[in-house]
């Protein structure tokens, strides 16, 4: 979970450029940013990311890497962080429009350091939105799951069990209470006992 | 006067009708100036094309389509009456996991159909040995590559999303985080499966067209906003490389085409690993084999330039199966609005070329080519 804004941010960097690099570090540290490690871009740097478990990551556009750190929360649901990106001047227009559009994370060269944190902080507010947005999803997701197994196990108590839909509708939540056990569970429980005997 | 446009494209074999286009001179015969902008992400070129620094991009199919749906950060409504040819990709694994592979079918090399059950059999293995779920690495979430992959373990019933774990590693680092030990395997275009094999770091065990044979794979993307606003040039933008794309087809062009692609400013991969790339040679150094794949990329042959309708309701098919996209949404709509098969009929009917007068087509039921209204449609058969 990422602290609320006021707290130290622990921000890590990546970028081949070494000098240019420093100075956007310098710059980051000036708004109250820790710049807890400047990395090289390569295969292990997720893993590196993984260990070093930092707030954010501003991350150069020329690197090719930027399309893994912005893919780690849509495969496998690993630990989503936001990215930050650092553009050079010929990309400007693409600065321009990303900020002007609410999508920011992009930081272009020559921005002053005012507009930078400005810039972090936007960057932040619209990674949580998205985050709520997809944890709104998964649940969604799941509630749907959870219907369309009952939905099963009520069919199969009822060609079983000669019982009406409500008697085991009833039923089902008569077992997920005396049991303890979730609705999804009794049904996952029903679906393998009477499912296997077709 | 010349309209000035720019292009965004990523350093593979398969762009290039882009490179051939400008070489050749199609783009300057259909008074266009094309400046074309090399990226090294696939999100570089998306964010371009959206903020108007690109007027078009060679883009991942999928990615147009995720980026119509908002899927991936930006939302913003896409379309392309351009696909840059069918198939190219292939799957390659180290040399530790193809080892462990060979022990259930010594004669693996020479079958790739028995690739997923043999993999099924190691994945099982080392469920039961509690060792790490095998990695495997696309290009991007939104690519053919994910469905691709993922498509060919479900033949056999392997979850992509349980029994594996997935990761996006950019193209160009591919063979390293083989060689790093940082993945087992990946599913990538060319030249990166050549090359891990010529480096023998891995071997190349199925390609893109034995999982689904004659697939898309990149397309030209634009706005809808600046096709509405630029038709014209965006018509002589297709034609150009229409021609590009014949040009390429023809073998005498090959020498020429592979020095082109090579170019530092292009491709930028060296000579040989991009001449067995366009051959469709599948070959390995340590088993002293060559399987010969004739349809490993098809640049311009069996209407490979036609947006297909039916590619597009398989790629958001397959974005549900996978999870990216859920619930009740119109896929024909969606399709309909960024497949634009309309388009493409008029700009190459307005030059006499035959085209499909259809939308869609069977996809996974022809074992060989066919005729179809006078035009040779290739294979479609889904493993």
């Amino acid at each position: 979970m990422i602290k609320d804004w006021g707290e130290f941010l622990r921000v890590v960097l990546v970028d081949t450029d070494t000098a240019r690099s420093a100075l956007l570090g310098q710059a980051l540290q000036d708004q109250g940013y820790e710049v807890i490690k400047r990395l090289s871009p390569g295969p292990n740097l997720l893993a590196q990311i993984a260990r070093i478990m930092p707030d954010m990551i501003v991350i150069d556009t020329d690197s090719p890497d930027r399309d893994m750190l912005e893919s780690v929360s849509l495969l496998n649901e690993h630990n989503p962080l936001p990215v930050v990106m650092f553009a050079d001047e010929d990309n400007d227009t693409v600065v321009r429009e990303a900020i002007r559009s609410g999508v920011s994370g992009y930081i272009a060269r020559n921005t002053d350091p005012e507009r930078v944190r400005s810039i972090m902080r936007v960057a932040i507010a619209r990674f949580r939105e998205y985050q709520a947005l997809k944890d709104e999803l998964l649940q969604t997701k799941s509630e749907l799951q959870t219907n369309k197994m009952v939905q099963k196990a009520k069919k199969l108590l009822v060609q079983h069990k000669n019982t009406t839909e409500q008697e085991a509708h009833q039923a089902i939540i008569k077992m997920s209470m005396d049991q303890n056990k979730s609705l999804a569970d009794v049904a996952q429980n029903i679906i393998s006992v009477l499912g296997m005997e077709i | 006067m010349l309209d000035k446009i720019k292009v965004g494209f990523s350093p593979l074999t398969d762009c290039a009708p882009l490179i051939v286009a400008k070489e050749e001179g199609f783009f300057a015969q259909e008074g266009l100036d094309v400046t074309l902008c090399k990226e090294v992400s696939w999100a570089n070129i998306r964010d371009k094309l959206v903020y108007g620094e690109f007027d078009a991009a060679h883009m991942l199919a999928p990615m147009l389509i995720a980026t119509t749906l908002g899927q991936s950060g930006i939302k913003k409504p896409l379309l392309t009456a351009y696909s840059f040819g069918l198939n190219g990709n292939a799957v390659s694994v180290s040399n530790v996991l193809f080892e462990a592979m060979l022990a259930y079918e010594p004669e693996l090399i020479e079958c790739p159909e028995k690739t997923a059950s043999v993999l099924k059999q190691v994945i099982k293995v080392r469920k039961e040995q509690f060792k790490a779920k095998l990695r495997f690495a696309v290009v991007f979430p939104f690519s053919m590559h994910y469905y691709l992959l993922s498509h060919w373990l479900q033949t056999v019933g392997v979850d992509i999303n349980e029994d594996v774990e997935v990761l996006v590693v950019p193209p160009s680092r591919v063979v390293q985080a083989l060689e790093e030990e940082v993945i087992d395997g990946y599913c990538v275009g060319e030249p990166w499966n050549t090359h891990a094999v010529k480096r023998r770091v891995g071997v190349t065990i199925i390609t893109g067209c034995e999982i689904w044979n004659n697939a898309p794979e990149k397309v030209l993307a634009v706005t809808e906003e600046w096709a509405k606003n630029n038709s014209d040039i965006h018509n002589r933008l297709i034609w150009a490389l229409y021609q590009a794309s014949r040009w390429i087809d023809h073998a005498e062009n090959r020498p020429a085409l592979i020095s082109y692609l090579a170019m530092g400013e292009y491709v930028n991969a060296p000579v040989s690993s991009i001449e067995s790339a366009l051959s469709g040679q599948v070959c390995n150094p340590v088993y002293k084999t060559c399987r010969s794949v004739p349809n490993f990329s098809l640049p311009f042959k069996h209407q490979a330039n036609f947006p297909w309708q039916s590619h597009a309701e398989w790629i958001l098919q397959q974005m549900q199966a996978v999870g990216q996209i859920s619930g009740d949404f119109d896929i024909k709509a969606v399709v309909a609005a960024t497949y634009r098969t309309d388009l493409y009929r008029k700009i190459l009917l307005a030059h006499g070329i035959s085209v499909p007068s259809v939308n869609s087509k069977a996809e996974g039921e022809h074992v060989v080519p066919r005729v179809n209204e006078r035009y040779l449609l290739g294979e479609d058969l889904i493993l």
